[in-house]
C-alpha cells in the first residue's frame, strides 16, 4: 500500500469502519511508515478535541423564543380546519370505486382489486336507471334545473358545518337571503341541498373518545342535511373525500390513515357521504373518527342513515364501527 | 408527558393530537439541534433562528413521517436539509460576531467550565466554520454526536464511500487547522503560560 491509499483511509481507521482486508493492508503499511504513523496520530488528536469541544449550551433567550415560535404555530395547527366547497363538483357517476381510486391515488396507495365493469354496472343498474329518469324529467323541466344549479353554487359559499354547531339555519328559503325558489325549481333544490354542510370538516383534537360518546356525534350528524339523498351522495361524494384530504394535509395530519379510514366508512351497504373526520384517540389508540351519512341504494332515497368509523392511526386497522339504518 | 414514550410513540401521539406530545418532542431535541445549526451557521443568532425554522418544519411534516427508518434518523435528515437551505439563501451575508461571545453566550448555565475547555471549543468551532458546509455536517454528526458510518449516509443521503471520503478530507483540513492548539496542549504547562514562576 501507498501513503497516498494509506493517508485516504485513516479517518475510517480511527472509526472502526474499515473491511478487515483494508484494516490488514493498512495495519501493514504503518508498521513501515512512521510518516503515515504520525499522521495518525495528529488525526487521532484531532478527533479528540473535536469530541472535546462536544455541545454548547441553548442561549436561555434562544429557548424562550423557541418555546413561544412553537405554541403559536401548535395553536395555529390545533385550530379547526373546515373550508368552503370549492372543487368543481363531480357529474354524476358510480360512487365508492371512483372515490376509492381517487383516494389510492391521491395517497399513492397500490390500487385494491376491483369488480369488472359488467358488475358495476349490474350492481348499480337501478341507480342508473333511476338518475336517467331524473334526468330525463329534468330535461323537460330545462329553465328550473337552471335556476336550481345556480342557487347550489350560492350555497357552495356559506360557511361549512362545524361539529357542535347546532340549529344551522338553512339556507336558500330564508326571505330576503338571495333568490326566493318556486314551482319545480323549489323541489329539485329541495331535493339537492344538504342544508347545515356546505362542506366536510377535519379536526385535529386532543380528546379522548369513548364508544358510549359517538353516539353524540352519530345524533349530530343526524340533524345535518334533512332532505338530502343518496343523488347528493353521486354528486358530492368526490369532491368532500378530495376536500378532507386536502384539509388534513393542511394541517399536518397523518392523510395517509384518513385516506385507509375514508375508504372503509364508504363502504356503507347503501352510498355513503363522509362528512366528518377528527383525528383523536379512541379508548386510548390514536385514531381517525369518521362520520359519514348514508342512503338505501335506490333512487331518491333519503340519506337519512349514520354511522362512525374509527380507524387507527398506527396500523389503519378498523377499531370501532356503528350504523344507524336510515 | 410520560419520558419512557419513545421518539416514534411521541410523534404518534401528536399526529393524533394529544397535547404536549409535540412539547416533549422539542424538550427532547432542542439542545442537539440548535448545536446542529450552531456548528452549520457559525454563530448563535442564525442558530437561534434556524433552531426555530427546524421545529417548525417538524411540526409542519410530522404527519409525513412513516417509520422506515428511526424518528431521530429522518428528523436529522430534515434537520440538515433545512440548514443547507438557510445557509444558500444566507451566503454572502456578512455576520459580525465575537466568537468568544458567541461562544460563551450559551454558557452561562456551565459555570464548571473552565477556561481551557472554552478557548479549545471556541478554537475547534472557527475551525468547522471554515469547512465546506457539506464537510461540517459529517464532522458534527460523527464526531460531536457519534453517528454510525451508514447511519450518516442515510441522514445526509450520500453514499456510504462518499461520507467516508469526505469525512477524511474534512479530518485532514481540521487537523491542519489546529496545528497550533494541538502543539500548544501537548507543551508543558509552565511554557504554555509564557513561563512564568509560580
Amino acid at each position: 500500500m501507498k501513503c497516498g491509499r494509506a493517508r485516504a483511509l485513516l479517518s475510517a481507521y480511527i472509526d472502526g469502519e474499515l473491511s478487515h482486508g483494508q484494516r490488514d493492508r493498512l495495519d501493514g503499511h504503518l508498521v513501515l511508515c512512521a510518516d503515515c504513523r504520525r499522521r495518525l496520530e495528529s488525526l487521532r488528536e484531532t478527533v479528540g478535541l473535536i469530541a472535546s469541544a462536544g455541545e454548547v449550551e441553548m442561549p436561555a433567550a434562544a429557548r424562550t423564543a423557541l418555546d413561544r415560535a412553537v405554541e403559536k404555530e401548535l395553536r395555529v395547527v390545533r385550530t379547526r380546519a373546515t373550508s368552503e366547497i370549492s372543487a368543481v363538483v363531480p357529474d354524476a357517476s358510480p360512487h365508492s370505486e371512483e372515490t376509492a381510486t381517487l383516494v389510492e391515488e391521491r395517497l399513492g396507495l397500490p390500487p385494491t382489486a376491483r369488480p369488472p365493469a359488467w358488475r358495476v354496472v349490474l350492481r348499480y343498474s337501478p341507480a342508473i336507471a333511476a338518475v336517467a329518469a331524473v334526468f330525463l324529467f329534468a330535461l323537460l323541466l330545462q329553465r328550473p334545473v337552471k335556476q336550481g344549479s345556480v342557487l347550489q353554487t350560492e350555497r357552495q359559499r356559506t360557511p361549512a358545518f362545524m361539529p357542535g354547531q347546532e340549529g344551522a339555519e338553512p339556507r336558500g328559503g330564508t326571505a330576503g337571503e338571495g333568490p326566493t325558489l318556486q314551482g319545480p325549481a323549489a323541489r329539485e333544490d329541495s331535493s339537492k341541498g344538504l342544508q347545515g354542510l356546505a362542506g366536510p370538516t377535519v379536526e385535529v383534537s386532543g380528546h379522548y373518545y369513548v364508544r358510549s360518546e359517538l353516539d353524540a356525534l352519530l345524533n349530530e350528524a343526524e340533524r345535518l342535511g334533512p332532505g338530502a339523498t343518496v343523488e347528493d351522495v353521486t354528486r358530492l361524494q368526490q369532491a368532500f373525500v378530495s376536500q378532507m384530504l386536502a384539509m388534513s394535509d393542511r394541517i399536518g395530519a397523518d392523510t395517509r390513515a384518513l385516506g385507509r379510514g375514508i375508504q372503509v366508512a364508504i363502504d356503507t351497504p347503501g352510498p355513503a357521504l363522509p362528512i366528518s373526520a377528527t383525528s383523536a384517540r379512541f379508548e386510548g389508540k390514536p385514531a381517525w373518527i369518521i362520520l359519514v351519512k348514508w342512503g338505501k341504494r335506490s333512487a331518491g332515497s333519503p340519506l337519512t342513515g349514520t354511522a362512525v368509523y374509527v380507524s387507527s392511526i398506527v396500523d389503519q386497522k378498523l377499531l370501532y364501527s356503528r350504523l344507524r339504518e336510515p | 408527558m410520560k419520558e419512557k414514550w419513545t421518539d416514534e410513540e411521541l410523534i404518534a401521539r401528536h399526529v393524533a393530537g394529544e397535547t404536549g406530545a409535540f412539547e416533549a418532542i422539542v424538550v427532547r431535541y432542542r439542545r442537539p439541534i440548535y448545536n446542529l445549526s450552531y456548528r452549520m451557521a457559525g454563530n448563535a443568532s442564525d442558530a437561534a433562528d434556524l433552531t426555530q425554522d427546524i421545529f417548525l418544519q417538524l411540526l409542519r411534516k410530522a404527519a409525513l413521517f412513516r417509520k422506515e427508518s428511526s424518528f431521530k434518523t429522518w428528523f436529522y435528515r430534515m434537520a440538515t436539509n433545512c440548514c443547507y437551505d438557510f445557509l444558500r439563501r444566507n451566503r454572502g451575508r456578512e455576520v459580525s460576531a465575537d466568537p468568544i461571545e458567541e461562544y460563551n453566550a450559551g454558557a452561562e448555565a456551565d459555570p464548571a467550565d473552565s477556561l481551557e475547555n472554552r478557548e479549545v471549543g471556541i478554537e475547534v468551532h472557527k475551525a468547522i466554520s471554515e469547512l465546506p458546509l457539506d464537510q461540517r455536517s459529517l464532522v458534527v454528526l460523527r464526531d460531536i454526536y457519534g453517528y454510525e458510518y451508514s447511519e450518516i449516509a442515510r441522514i445526509t443521503g450520500l453514499r456510504l464511500g462518499t461520507v467516508k471520503s469526505k469525512l477524511n478530507r474534512a479530518r485532514l483540513a481540521l487537523c491542519e487547522r489546529l496545528t497550533p492548539l494541538r502543539e500548544q496542549m501537548r507543551a508543558p504547562a509552565h511554557l504554555n503560560d509564557g513561563g512564568r514562576d509560580r
